[in-house]
């Protein structure tokens, strides 16, 4: 019973979190321009919706997003870098169920 | 250097059979991305990976990431058989202890377990650029060494 109770709020935490999320992405597009005319190829911490700061490196950006936001969100991603993501052909092909 | 045995056996035997049906699987330590001053504080998870050769990133999965409270950093469109899906990134380690190796960033969660792989965590070629790995089929063995350490 308790053990479904926190799955559900785990649910809408993430939910929310999610949401949250993606309102600094949304703000990370809106500032893209400047970003790119500023800060091209560093790392940018986005938190409620403003930019706190631009990193050499992404352990640099990412330490300080924990240092001053703990658990989040925040956006770190790296200007002018969106590189292509392909799901592994080992998950998307892989057979669930098969009939004889 | 460290080295391991990423296939199976059965009695001392290499079980081809579970090979094939898993893949090359290791054992690695999933944690947040920094470290307590007080380590009994870490929440960490030790789970089973693959080593995913058609995987570019290294990805966990994602009801792990919610049961670490693992920061989400990003969201990326990830393109697989159903299209393109967004998938939350989260600020993580992972820990190879037997390899003595460890990667950190943001790595992509896919519903891992709701699509019943056997696997929280895909090692991808990522990881793959240190370590050295023997697939001998014809044995059904795999090793994994990683020069760059010594021990």
């Amino acid at each position: 019973m308790i053990s479904n109770i926190v799955n559900v709020l785990s649910v809408f935490y993430t939910m929310h979190m999610s949401d949250l999320l993606k309102k600094e992405i949304h703000a990370f597009e809106q500032m893209k321009p400047t970003l790119l005319k500023h800060h091209m190829g560093k790392f940018v911490i986005i938190h409620d919706e403003k930019l706190v700061g631009a990193y050499d490196t992404f352990d640099a950006a990412a330490k300080e997003a924990i240092k001053q936001f703990g658990k989040g969100p925040y956006l770190i991603r790296e200007v002018g870098s969106e590189p292509s993501k392909n799901l592994p052909a080992s998950v998307a092909y892989r057979i669930v169920h098969a009939s004889n | 250097m460290p080295l391991i045995e990423a296939g199976f056996s059965n009695e001392g035997k290499a079980d081809s059979q579970r090979l094939l049906h898993y893949g090359p699987t290791t054992q690695v330590i999933v944690c947040s991305f920094d470290i307590p001053d007080k380590i009994e504080e870490l929440k960490s998870e030790t789970v089973f990976a693959l080593i995913d050769t058609g995987a570019s990133q290294s990805m966990i999965d994602s009801q792990l990431a919610t049961k670490l409270g693992l920061v989400p950093v990003d969201k990326a469109m990830v393109a697989g058989v159903g299209g393109p899906r967004e998938h939350t990134m989260y600020l993580t380690r992972i820990v190879c202890l037997a390899l003595e190796t460890e990667q950190y960033g943001k790595f992509l969660a896919a519903d891992l377990k709701d699509g019943d792989q056997a696997h929280e965590v895909l090692l991808g070629r990522d990881f793959l650029s240190n370590i050295i790995m023997i697939y001998d089929g014809i044995r059904a063995q795999v090793t994994l060494a990683s020069p760059n350490k010594t021990k």
